[in-house]
């Protein structure tokens, strides 16, 4: 088991950019996707903002050129328009696109089409095989004609963090010498409903690590990086845009939904990815926080920080207050932006936040730092069932 | 580095929890398969046990008995794979929600529909902190699951595979033909003429461990995965290439044991194999007893380990009995021609 | 008042799902969460959507509910006061 792992390509869709460019410009010109629902036809679309993506299902299949008559989920659509950018990125063709995996990461697979179907099929039962995450995964895999290893994980809001770390090590076992990694979740009835009974909505916009803040926003998206060894990059004669150094799945063992008060299992997720990557504390440039703005993620994930980086807390950010939270899409794409942070040497502010919560003391980057040289930067996605994952990206 | 299955348990259609061989005597269905469950009262307090659904305290209690059986104090990791994951609850809120036309709801069946709550209940119950994830990939779950522990083993790993039926699920996938549409006896299955498979649920778990023990039920060789399209030439050439790997040939196999569900276009093409490519090898399925489900490969390796361990299948699961020590087993299980996979077992030497 | 609290205790123990908990079983001043039945914080949240669904009052987030929820007592009083 070893062998470095390098990322060679990357792709997101997302309420702030139907591209890796897209999304870069917006998160530079530090404007918010997050904003009126208009497409997902619920009845509390007025109540809550989020961060929807501005197009019909219609619109999105004439996007990846699919027959929208198919009524493939939106998560589909969503997803196979970013794992094409990624694939296309890593400059992947052919052969080399068939000897590659892809595992995938969701937390309700095709349930946008289900509940659309599930009371009235009028005759249309495909909403049966296409509700399983599997399924989804198996779309994209269809579509962009990958025919090695495919997987998909759920762990809640950390699956997609947990698709590119099961990545990466797949890669290190033999199983597969590149894998296209990340997640994808579309608005749904379902979700949106379930976190309202949640009560962890915010009724505005939301802002993370905020002492007033108010919870979250949810979003809509897909995310993806190319794994690649470093033999297969050689082969190909292509270089990398950064390496995958650390990585680390752990369980807060507290509660089903809630995270504990000292933020033990993101402790040990960063802590234990640290350690892979043989980093001290000191190496970290910049953390892409989990910063869901809920109560108790925040406080939650701002007291691992304490506890790890004790007096020198490096700079971090959410960006969820850029795209919601996009739950199983959420790990990808804040993966493609950490990898960004990385390329373009930026540091991505924490939208509308104002003031630090009072039991942490400290505050994440409020504007756009661009006069800086970024070397590591750290990932973190935490799920229900205290699901807490880390990654770390690097420069070469 | 070799790993080895220490314990094992399953809550099935059959009477099988706490028992340490496949049952001689099987229960019939004609219908759907549910499965025999415990007196979970014995296992939660009523406080805890409202909080938490059947299938999250199936496997739960499946495995915290593997556990007991195991004589460790708590494993390390938590690998599971479940291809639909919490299907009552996730029912349940959807239900709820599109007939109160999104009215005012209640948050438990929402909490209770995440798929990973069975690995997190696990986690909580053992204060385990460990690496803890769940698979979701049809009918593959159980065996990506089973693949990752197997890579990543150090230390003791749990691993399970768990699916539910629902009644209107069982109706959706009737009305589709993905299941019988009229009554079937499982008792038929190896028989069936017909499309469609029987419907069944259930929660196998195991422990695995590096560490040579006495009492160790099997050792796993290997687990391997396609989830291409493959003809019948392809997919025997698939297998010997997958066990050569472990410096074995058909001919080296005991026993095979086959997913056969009963719906003719799979069951055909797993005739074929057995005929083409393990002639000499005694022939054995197990889905008559547990049903079709994404994760049944769980209850089939279940199954494979206690013909490893006992020495011994019941006459009702065999195809064919070439009367041979079982000493290495192969289990496979495909779909549609798609999502191959393969365990391959043997009697863990001393 | 009396009658509200029997109420409430059938109310509550059908909507957390308290089996093998009768009305007997409940003290109307026993603390409901920590100590007493010990209910969690998911309960906290059940409990607001039986407030809103039976007696129509709607209560915003669950550090609302805390002082309202810390015993049956409290919980009639509180509807008794803000029932319309």
């Amino acid at each position: 088991m070893n062998g470095r792992i390098y990322v060679s390509g990357i792709g997101v869709t997302s309420a702030i950019g139907d591209n890796v460019e897209q999304n870069l410009e917006s998160l530079k010109s530090q404007s918010s996707g997050i904003g009126k629902i208009q497409i997902l036809n619920s009845k509390h679309k007025d109540e809550y903002e989020a961060g929807e993506i501005n197009y019909t299902n219609e619109e999105l299949s004439e996007q990846i050129g699919i027959s929208a008559k198919l009524k493939i989920p939106r998560t589909a659509l969503l997803a196979i328009k970013a794992a094409k950018e990624a694939c296309e990125s890593a400059g992947l063709e052919g052969a080399e696109k068939q000897n590659t995996g892809l595992i995938g990461g969701t937390t309700v697979g095709g349930m946008d089409k289900t509940e659309k179907h599930y009371i009235n099929p009028e005759n249309d039962y495909s909403f049966i095989k296409s509700h399983s995450c599997g399924y989804i995964t198996e779309l994209i895999a269809e579509n962009l004609n990958i025919k090695g290893y495919i997987s998909t994980l759920n762990t809640a809001c950390s699956s997609s963090t947990n698709s590119i770390l099961t990545g990466a090590r797949l890669i290190k076992h033999g199983i597969a010498d590149r894998i296209i990694a990340g997640g994808f979740d579309s608005l749904s009835k379902f979700t949106l409903n379930g976190f309202k009974t949640l009560l962890i909505l915010s009724p505005e916009k939301c802002k993370p690590f905020d002492r007033n803040r108010q919870g979250l926003n949810l979003g809509e998206g897909a995310g993806f990086v190319v794994l690649e060894s470093e033999e297969s990059l050689l082969k190909r004669g292509k270089q990398p845009i950064c390496e995958l150094t650390g990585y680390s799945n752990a369980n807060d063992a507290y509660h089903q939904t809630a995270s504990s008060p000292n933020g033990e299992g993101p402790y040990i997720s960063m802590t234990k990815a640290m350690k892979l990557a043989n980093f001290q504390p000191g190496d970290i440039d910049y953390i892409n926080a989990h910063g869901t703005g809920t109560d108790n993620n925040d406080l939650s994930e701002g007291m691992a920080f304490k506890r790890i980086f004790d007096g020198g807390i490096p700079y971090f950010s959410s960006t969820k207050p850029y795209i919601g939270h996009t739950l199983g899409a959420a790990g990808g794409i804040e993966a493609v932006y950490s990898v960004l942070a990385i390329k373009e040497n930026l540091i991505f502010p924490n939208l509308f936040f104002k003031n630090p919560i009072e039991e942490l003391g400290f505050s994440p980057v409020k504007k756009l730092i661009d006069d800086i040289t970024i070397k590591n930067v750290m990932s973190n996605s935490f799920g229900f069932g205290g699901n807490d994952s880390t990654l770390i990206f690097s420069k070469i | 580095m070799k790993v080895y299955i220490r314990s094992t348990e399953s809550i099935s259609p059959q009477k099988t929890f706490l028992r340490n061989e496949i049952p001689e005597n099987i229960i019939e269905y004609n219908t759907l398969l549910k499965n025999i469950c415990p007196n979970f009262k014995e296992y939660f307090p009523p406080l805890l046990s409202r909080r938490i659904n059947t299938l999250i305290k199936t496997g739960h209690v499946c495995a915290i008995e593997t556990i007991n059986k195991a004589g460790i104090e708590k494993p390390d990791a938590i690998i599971t794979g479940s291809g639909l994951g919490c299907v009552a609850s996730t029912e349940k809120f959807l239900n709820d929600m599109l007939k109160t036309n999104e009215g005012l709801l209640a948050p438990t069946s929402f909490i209770q529909s995440t798929s990973n709550a069975i690995g997190a209940q696990i986690a909580l119950h053992y204060t385990c902190k460990g690496y803890n994830v769940l698979y979701a990939q049809k009918s593959l779950s159980f065996d990506c699951a089973l693949q990752d522990a197997l890579l990543r083993i150090k230390d003791n790993e749990l691993v399970g595979g768990f699916d539910e039926i629902t009644q209107e699920n069982y109706l959706l996938k009737q009305n589709i033909g993905l299941y019988k549409k009229k009554p079937f006896p499982n008792l038929n299955m190896i028989k069936s003429n017909s499309t469609g498979s029987i419907a069944g649920e259930g929660a196998s778990f195991f422990l695995l461990s590096d560490q040579l023990t006495d009492n160790n039920l099997a050792e796993l060789m290997g687990v391997w995965i396609t989830p291409s399209k493959l003809n019948n030439s392809e997919i025997a050439d698939w297998i010997k290439f997958s066990i050569a790997n472990v410096g074995l040939k058909p001919g080296d196999i005991d026993v095979i044991v086959s997913g056969f569900n009963g719906d003719i276009k799979t069951d055909r093409i797993y005739k074929d194999i057995l005929v083409s490519g393990f002639s000499s090898s005694t022939h054995a399925y197990y889905k008559h007893l547990c049903g079709e489900y994404d994760a049944a490969t769980a209850f089939g390796l279940w199954f494979s380990v206690m013909a490893v361990s006992n020495n011994c299948i019941p006459v009702h699961s065999l195809l064919s009995d070439k009367k041979r020590d079982y000493n290495k087993v192969l289990l496979y299980n495909q779909h549609d021609a798609k999502y191959h996979s393969l365990t391959l077992l043997q009697k863990p030497k001393s | 008042m009396e009658e509200l609290i029997e109420k409430l205790k059938l109310q509550v123990i059908e909507q957390l799902n308290l089996e093998d908990i009768e009305p007997e079983d409940i003290n109307a001043e026993d603390p409901l969460f920590g100590d007493g039945l010990g209910l969690d914080s998911i309960d906290a949240l059940e409990l607001i959507v039986l407030l809103e669904r039976e007696y129509n009052i709607k209560i915003k987030d669950t550090s609302e509910g805390k002082k309202i929820f810390a015993s049956l007592k409290t919980m009639a009083e509180f509807i008794q006061n803000n029932k319309a």
